[in-house]
């Protein structure tokens, strides 16, 4: 068998298993049930922080958690069947792409999860959330030597 | 005794279609709930993607770590040859050498950003176990096999067992089996041990290094074993929020890339960034596993000292 056969042959066995997971069903996302779900997920990360308010997206595949203090937001986003749990903190937070129509998009200076986009359904709602994203950008970290991130 | 020019199969080339049916079973299996386990469709793309990948970067880049073998086997002290008992030896010292590289991918940010992406996936399932680094042949820690190729170990016969090893692996990276007999939990490297090592919780950090044998572990004070009343959640302490395999494959390359350009760092603070347990910061900012473990045992006694 040459090379090129091989490959090409691994390409269409992962493809085909690909598909065959798709259609067993297993392509369902995460979704938010409550504002106490929400909570609750993100304390299991951050149990140290203290949540004042919650939002959850139109479709329950994303959160975004006011914390007491103000100096950073939580942030919930379905990926696939689990959940991204972040702490934005002024250091994290990349900046308001886009935002109306009720949806919100903004960027992380996290290689790993690089852009969130969120649909709170209602465009006040959108632009008090980025309003509030945009002021971590003027709020002075407070140097901590214990970050937030407590894994259970 | 075989002679020296035998040629010995690639064991992970033969065993790929086991791999392959194996997968699908599993995937069907866990859908209908016949056996414990879960899969995710992005997931397992991402799982397979990075196996390929990892496939190219082999036949790119694995020749650094063969010549390596091969130059130092050039200089082997004793004639072992192909007998079945240097096939035994081989695989339980390259084992062993496997326990410390894979210790060391956990315990050193350089090694650590290769091996993270085995442990980036939040599923545990045969997908997760071809969820392999693109860049481990270029990190260097091949040079830990060397001293197997000088004893005399043919670099052939060392090839082999690795891969043996890698297709032992294979099988353990499975919800699907509980736990094996009493003497087999001893002794080898089971699902039930392995699940403890791709766990995130606290509790389970750092534990487990095994390739085949769980006896190294239990030598060196690193086996926890699982436990049934304790959450068992897989992946990172921090996850990822992408499905991208080009993202996925170097996420940690990108972070050590700019701690390292930090200005007024001392050169000491800079190799502890390339070098140092993952999570170190030269100000205490970051939280090693250690940290989290300590953290984590201290609010666990909470609840008791304030009754």
């Amino acid at each position: 068998m040459t090379l090129p056969f091989i490959l090409a042959s691994n390409l269409v066995l992962i493809a085909a298993i690909i598909g065959l997971v798709h259609w067993l069903g297993r392509s369902v996302t995460a979704r938010l049930e409550s504002e106490d779900g929400a909570r609750a997920l993100f304390l299991a990360e951050y149990p140290a922080a203290a949540v004042v308010e919650t939002v959850i997206a139109v479709a329950g595949d994303g959160a975004l958690l006011r914390l007491e203090g103000g100096r950073a937001i939580g942030l919930l986003r379905a990926q696939g069947a689990h959940w991204l749990v972040r702490l934005i903190e002024p250091s994290s937070f990349g900046g308001v792409s886009q935002v109306g129509c009720g949806r919100i998009r903004f960027r992380l200076a996290d290689f790993a999860a690089p852009h969130v986009a969120l649909d709170l359904g209602d465009p006040a709602l959108a632009a008090l959330w980025c309003s509030r994203l945009r002021a971590l950008r003027v709020v002075p970290a407070i140097p901590r030597r214990r970050p937030l991130e407590l894994v259970p | 005794m075989m002679n020296s020019a035998v040629e010995l199969p690639d064991a992970v080339t033969i065993a790929t279609p086991i791999f392959v049916a194996l997968v699908v079973l599993e995937a069907i299996a866990t859908r209908y709930r016949w056996v414990k386990g879960s899969y995710e469709t992005r997931d397992t793309a991402t799982s397979l993607l990075m196996g390929f990948g990892s496939l190219i970067a082999g036949l790119l880049f694995a020749w650094i770590g063969v010549d390596a073998i091969l130059y130092a086997y050039r200089f082997h002290v004793f004639e072992i040859g192909f007998g079945w008992g240097a096939f035994a030896v081989a695989f339980v010292l390259d084992d062993f050498v496997y326990y410390w590289v894979h210790r060391i991918g956990h315990r050193s940010r350089w090694f650590w950003a290769s091996h993270v992406v085995h442990h980036s996936s939040q599923h545990f399932n045969l997908s997760t176990a071809l969820r392999q680094t693109w860049t481990g042949p270029l990190n260097g820690l091949f040079v830990l096999k060397i001293p197997l190729a000088l004893l005399g170990f043919p670099p052939a016969l060392l090839f082999f067992v690795a891969g043996l090893n890698l297709v032992y692996q294979f099988f353990i990276h499975t919800e699907a089996v509980g736990r094996l007999p009493r003497w087999i939990e001893a002794v080898f490297n089971t699902p039930s041990h392995h699940r403890v090592h791709h766990g995130r919780d606290a509790h389970y950090l750092d534990a487990n290094y095994a390739g085949a044998f769980i006896v190294w572990d239990r030598l060196f004070g690193t086996f926890t074993p699982e436990q049934d009343g304790l959450p068992l959640h897989y992946g990172l302490v921090r996850n990822l929020g992408t499905f991208n395999p080009l993202r996925v494959a170097v996420h940690e390359f990108i972070p050590i890339a700019v701690d390292l350009v930090q200005p007024g760092l001392t050169l000491g603070q800079r190799v502890g960034y390339l070098f140092a347990p993952p999570g170190w910061s030269h100000d205490g900012s970051r939280m090693t596993t250690d940290d989290l473990k300590r953290a984590a045992a201290e609010r666990a006694k909470r609840p008791l000292a304030a009754e």
